[in-house]
Parts: structure tokens; sequence; C-alpha cells
């Protein structure tokens, strides 16, 4: 009898609490969590202080944050939530994606992060994010993911979660954690008009953080595959002045000179409605799609131009 | 047996849950917790402020960094042009009312409403600047008003869920969530700054106005944000329950609050003065100054004595120390104990009140000069501190301290302003007059700073 109740008592446990949100459930995970997340502090040329956020993503002490952060940096300093404060190298960065590896100069084992899979979260899943926003060091913020897949197009690649939990300046380079403790995101300040949180943060996904550190890491920077065009969205200023149909697809406004593109008879006003079999509605679609693609390999592209769509083979190149 | 196990499974069940959340619990919470909290009109029909202490942050005369509080911002929702609003909170049956003082400050005309659209003319009984509370009364025979009551702020953790109901832009009852972001937080108002940080959207009209935890208690009282624009950036402070009891209580007894007096100007003691002084950790503060007829110097404490513990307590961070010397009873012993060349002596002062400091820009704790413009600490270059720093300019203004709104500019402490927005500035004057000649939002410096001459872009 005690042996049922036991097991019964040991799975209602269990399973109302897998997926429960507590009072304390963000406290004791900030708590497990804290120690792996740094400030980042930069001294510029002039004494230049920043202040930024990262994380701490092996015991080996290699960090990840904002490209942005790190700029022109000379030196960064890296500092736990124990008041301790290390030297750090700028390993390499990628600017298209804003991130940045450090690696901290110790020999000592530091706390680090696991990496989530960003494919899986969820459109109002809860998230918390911890930083220094204007120096306050640590601070936590509690959010859903409010949108995936997004851009602003500040960045030359981007493909942001979405979240109202509060960025701030001094977030930047910091993580996102899901209520399993995982981080799904590298927060990324500064899209709003004032330049304070207005409930709308985004975050570098982890996927795309997890395949650009690794890059970062092993060979020193990015190796992009391009088909050498740049594209941008259609707003409807240019929809009305390509006489266009429809929002859907995105609008090429730069040619590489002697560019796969500009060889095949691509012209500024072409739009990209398909590549590699994939229907693209936006400009983020179109460069999801490039991140992903192989220098060497012949992709089929759908450029529509004067209401007709011309489909063309192209060979993708290495992207300097 | 089945009933047995019935029950025990049940029980279970619940207290599995005690801590969890569902679709409801806040709204259930609210629905308790709503009707003590109050709306707050105050009519302005004072012109001078009746602060006497120019370097309040809070009071309408001294300037004001645009990011730091709500006071600012909240006098520029006005219903009508000479409204001041924010929020409240009813703390006992019979009327009791906590807010902020910056909310009250200039009125004689206070009406409180109550979540049922009753509004009660309200006295202000006692309020204190440098907390910025304030305690009214409700003005009315009534004596059963729902009361909020306090929690133990010190068992507020970070990450922890809390609601703010409050009077945002003027939308009373707003309710709105958030966690802890953070304890202990200093954001350059004064020496005794404390406040829990949340991102729940604090607004201007929340002024004044209860953080609520889970158990439907106060937490904390909200009363200044971070902003770039005067609205929410998700960065608001709240003064914790804990200092706001004890600063009612005296309010309510005494009508004003008294605080502690050691008489000391102290500074933190950063690798760069472990070294200086040999010393062999960081801890504890490093005494700059000994006020002239303080209990600091008749208790013989000395200049260059690192102070490490008050009444036993170890002192870990810089602000540590006002807030005990702040506490401790007026004319009753504490014992210090610092570190002077190497050993460790006991001293014992007898603590006085700040009311009978005699110098009023003396303060506790910490080398506070006497100006404050934006988010930066200045003095006037004299020939002491030209010497001490080693400065060739014959004339500037001196930065002595930098506030954690301004940290994210390339300013520092020790810099030496010599042109605001390429105009000269040779005194702590002339930078104010510049600074208010425009109303431009950002300004550039000109510093020198160690040799080199650097040209700093700040905001406001």
């Amino acid at each position: 009898m005690i042996k049922a109740l036991l097991t019964i008592f040991t799975f209602c446990l269990i399973s109302f609490q897998s997926n429960a949100l507590d009072r304390y459930t963000i406290t004791n995970l900030v708590k497990e969590l804290k120690p792996a997340v740094i400030t980042v502090e930069q001294m510029g040329n002039y004494g230049t202080s920043g202040v930024a956020s990262g994380v701490v993503v092996s015991s080996d002490g290699y960090v990840v944050t904002n490209y942005h952060a790190v700029k022109g940096a000379r030196s960064v300093s890296v500092k736990f939530s124990d008041k301790q404060v290390f030297d750090a190298t700028v390993i390499s960065y990628d600017k298209k994606t804003d991130l940045a590896v450090l690696k901290i100069g110790s020999y000592e084992a530091f706390p680090y992060v696991n990496f989530a899979n960003s494919d899986s979260v969820q459109v109002g899943e809860l998230v918390f994010a911890i930083g220094s926003p204007y120096g306050l060091e640590h601070s936590v913020s509690m959010g859903i993911i409010s949108g995936k897949n997004r851009s602003t197009g500040r960045l030359g690649y981007e493909d942001f979660l979405q979240t109202d939990a509060s960025i701030n300046p001094g977030n930047s380079g910091g993580p996102l954690f899901n209520l399993d403790g995982y981080l799904i995101g590298i927060n990324t300040a500064g899209v709003t008009q004032t330049g304070g949180s207005n409930g709308i943060g985004f975050a570098i996904p982890s996927n795309l953080v997890k395949r650009v550190i690794t890059q970062l890491q092993q060979k020193g920077s990015v190796k992009r595959a391009t088909i050498g065009v740049e594209v941008a969205d259609i707003n409807q200023e240019i929809k009305q002045q390509l006489g266009l149909s429809s929002y859907h697809g995105a609008v090429i406004y730069k040619l590489l000179p002697n560019g796969p593109a500009v060889n095949a008879g691509v012209i500024p006003g072409d739009v990209i409605v398909k590549f590699n079999g994939q229907n693209i509605q936006s400009s983020g679609q179109f460069n999801k799609q490039i991140e992903h693609a192989r220098v060497g390999s012949k992709i089929r592209v759908g450029i529509l131009r004067n209401g007709k769509v011309h489909n063309i083979v192209l060979e993708l190149i290495q992207d300097l | 047996m089945k009933k047995l196990s019935l029950i025990i499974l049940s029980l279970v069940i619940t207290f599995a849950n005690a801590n969890a959340l569902d679709r409801y619990t806040i709204a259930d919470l609210v629905d308790s917790i709503q009707p003590s909290v109050v709306n707050i009109k105050a009519e302005e029909s004072i012109k001078e402020s009746k602060d006497e202490y120019k370097r309040n942050p809070f009071s309408k005369e001294s300037k004001v960094d645009a990011l730091n509080g709500l006071q600012n911002a909240s006098k520029k929702i006005k219903l009508k042009s000479q409204f001041n609003i924010g929020s409240g909170v009813i703390i006992s049956s019979d009327g009791f009312v906590i807010t902020n003082y910056h909310v009250v400050e200039l009125s004689d005309k206070i009406t409180v409403t109550t979540v049922d659209n009753k509004f009660y003319p309200a006295k202000v009984i006692g309020f204190d600047q440098k907390s910025d509370l304030a305690l009214l009364k409700i003005q009315s025979e009534k004596a059963d008003f729902p009361a909020a009551s306090f929690a133990d702020s010190n068992i507020a953790r970070v990450g922890e869920l809390v609601i703010a109901i409050g009077n945002p832009y003027g939308l009373d009852g707003t309710v709105s969530t958030g966690i802890i972001s953070g304890r202990n937080r200093n954001i350059g108002t004064n020496i005794y700054d404390d406040f829990l940080q949340t991102d729940a959207s604090i607004n201007p009209g929340n002024s004044g106005g209860p953080l609520f935890n889970l158990d439907g208690k106060i937490v904390g009282i909200n009363t200044a944000i971070f902003s770039k624009a005067g609205g929410s950036n998700g960065i608001g402070f709240a003064i914790p329950s804990n200092t706001v009891e004890l600063i009612i209580s005296q309010l309510k007894q005494f009508g004003k609050v008294t605080r502690g007096w050691l008489g000391i100007q102290a500074q933190i003691v950063d690798q760069d003065i472990a070294n200086a002084l040999k010393l062999e950790t960081t801890n504890g503060v490093l005494v700059a100054e000994v006020s002239t007829g303080s209990p600091a110097e008749l208790a013989k404490i000395q200049n260059g004595d690192i102070i490490l513990t008050y009444n036993q307590k170890e002192i870990a961070s810089l602000f540590d120390l006002p807030k005990m010397v702040a506490e401790t009873p007026i004319n009753s012993q504490a014992v210090i104990t610092v570190l002077r060349e190497g050993q460790k002596v006991d001293l014992t002062a007898t603590i006085v009140s700040t009311e009978d400091a005699e110098k009023a820009q003396v303060e506790e704790g910490i080398t506070v000069p006497t100006n404050k413009v934006l988010g930066i600490y200045v003095t006037d270059l004299t020939d002491e501190v030209k010497n001490e720093l080693l400065i060739k300019e014959n004339s500037g203004v001196i930065i002595t301290n930098v506030d954690k709104t301004f940290r994210q500019f390339n300013v520092k402490k020790g810099d030496l302003i010599v042109q605001v927005d390429q105009r000269k500035v040779k005194t702590v004057e002339e930078l104010k007059q510049i600074i208010n000649s425009t109303s431009k939002k950002t300004l550039l410096l000109f510093i020198k700073r160690a040799g080199d001459s650097i040209f700093s872009v700040v905001e406001r």
C-alpha cells in the first residue's frame, strides 16, 4: 500500500512540477546560472568604458558576446557575479551576425551554460534575461517569446527571437534563457526609437550562435556563400516604384561586380521570389537560405521582373 | 484505506503547488489587494520648495537627471496645469496612506481617490526627503479602509514575481507584473539608496504606489525609473518595505525622521588603494575625512583608518555603513573596529542625530561633493585639488564622481571639464549655465584626463 502511495506521490510531484511556474522558479534558475553570466567592460583607445554582457560557454573560459560590445577594444575585462575580474582577449568576431568570441586569460575552470535548440522555442514561451543594463550588474528581466525569425535590417544577417523581457543598453551580448535554464539566445539591444526597452527586444537564436562561434573558434571567421546580391524588404515605396503586385519577395538593390548574379544578367530592382525551391517572402527569409547554402553548389533562383518570373541557376561563391 | 489514500493524494497535490502560478493567480491576488491602492492628486499651490538642501535630487529646484526619478516626468502629466498625480497605498484601516514625497512636495491640497471612486482630502502627517517618502492621513470619519500589510523585504529574492499597482498617466488601478531584477541598488540619489529593482512597468504616475509579492504583501514602494524618454524601459526602483516601515513609524510618531550621524567621509577600498596602503584585502571603507566635533572625532577615528566592522557587523559595501549609522538610536554607542597601521583597533562612538551635524552639506559615509549636474558630481578646481591631481590647467570643473546613469559615457572621476559644446567652462556655475542654456539632448564635453585631451559626448 505504502509503495503505491509513494509511487503516486512521486508521479504527482514530477508531472505537476515539470513545466510549472511558481513563485521561485526563476529565482532558483538565476541562482544556478548567474555564475556563468559576465559583465564585459571595454577599455578603448581613450579610456572608453563601455558596459555590456556576455556568457561563458565552455569551462576553459570561452565567452560569447556581441561584436559591437567589443568593437575597437584594446583589451576587455570580464567581471563575474562574485566580483572577480579577468582579462579577456577578443579571439574573433562575425560582424554580419554581431557576435564575438572572447577567451578569458586564466587556467581556472569556469561555470558555463548549455545551449537549447532554438528551433523548438515557441512563441508565448516564458523566458528571462540576465545582463547589466546601465551597469546594473546581473539584472534579471522576464518575459515571453513574442515572435521568431525577426529581422530589423540593422545587421547583415538577422533571424532574431523577439521578446518582451526588458532588454536595455548594457544587456547586449548577454543571455536569454528558457525555463530549463538553457541558453536560447544572445540579447542584442537597441532597436527602439529612444534606445531604451519598449518591450520589443531581440536575441540571436542559440542555434545560429552555436554555428557562428564554432566557426569562429575553429577557423577564426565565418565562411559564407553568396550569389553576389544585397537584398531588402519590399516596402510601399518600392512596391509603387517597381510596379509590383505584392510585398512578397526580396528586392535586389546592390550587386557584387562580376558576381554570379550580375553575370547571369540580374539587375537592381529584380525581386527574388524563389530560392532553392523555397518561396522567398522577405529579405529575412532569403538571408536565412543563404546562411545555410554552401560554396560551389548550384541553386535554382526565381527572379521576378516586369511581372514575369524567370528561373536561373547560380553557382554560389565564397563571400569575402 | 481508499479514503485515506485519496486524502493524502489531494494533500500532496495541494502542497506540491503551494507557490504555483496559474492563469488566474495574479487576477485573484489583484482582487484582494487592489482596494488598498489609491490615486493621489496633489494640487500645487506652494511656490517654494520646503527643501533647504539644494542637493536633494528629488527637489524641484535641483537639476534632476532626466534619466533618474519619476519626479520631473510625473510633473509633465498634469490633468489640469497645477496638479501632480501619483499613487499611494493605505496601510491602516483608519486611513494612513504611504506615497512618495515628490508626489506631494509642493502641495497643500491633496485628494486621495479609492478604488470605489470615492475621493477624500488628505493631510501630510510627515515626510522624509532623503528616502522620498511621505505619510498622509485621509481626513474622514471612515474607519474601515482596506489596508495592505508589509512583507519582509529581506527575503524578497531576485527572480521572484512581483505586482505593481498604481496610476500611470492617470490610468487608475493599473496592474503590471514583472520580477525582482536586482537588490540593494544605489542609483545616485543619496547615500541611503538601497532600492529593489524591478522590470514590472513603472511609469510616471506610479510614484508612491506599492509593489506587492505573491503573498499580496507590500515588498516595496515604487519611486524611480531609469528611462530614455520618460516612460518605462523595464528598469524600475522601489524602496524596500523594511526601510519604508522604519521611516513610516518615525513619521507617525515624530512627524519626521531622525538619522544617526557619525561624522566621516569614506570611500571604497579598491585594488589601487589597497596596494597603495599595503592592505591585504579590499574589505572595509577608508576614512577620508573626520568632521570637527563629530562623534567620529570624539571616538578618535582618524583619517586613513579602514573601518572594518560597525557594531560587529562587517562593512561589505560602501553603502552599508551610512545605513547602519542612520539606523543607530540617537545617543547610543556604536563599537567601530578600524584597521590602523596594520593593527585592529576598537573604538566607541556616541552617535548623534544628523540634525546636530554642523555643516548642512556634510553627508554620512561618502565623499559627496556639493554639486551634481546631470549624472556627474562636480566641484571647482581649487589649488588643493590642482596639486593633488597634478593638473596643469588653472581652471575648469573637476568630476569627483560619476553616477550609474552616466557610466556608459566616457567620463571619469578625476576628469577636468574645460569646455562644454566648445564653450570654455571655468566654474561649476558656468557649467550649469551652459547646460541650462540649451535643450539639446547631447552635450560635447572637452576633458583633460591624466595628460590626455578627450572629447566626450554625454546624453541627458
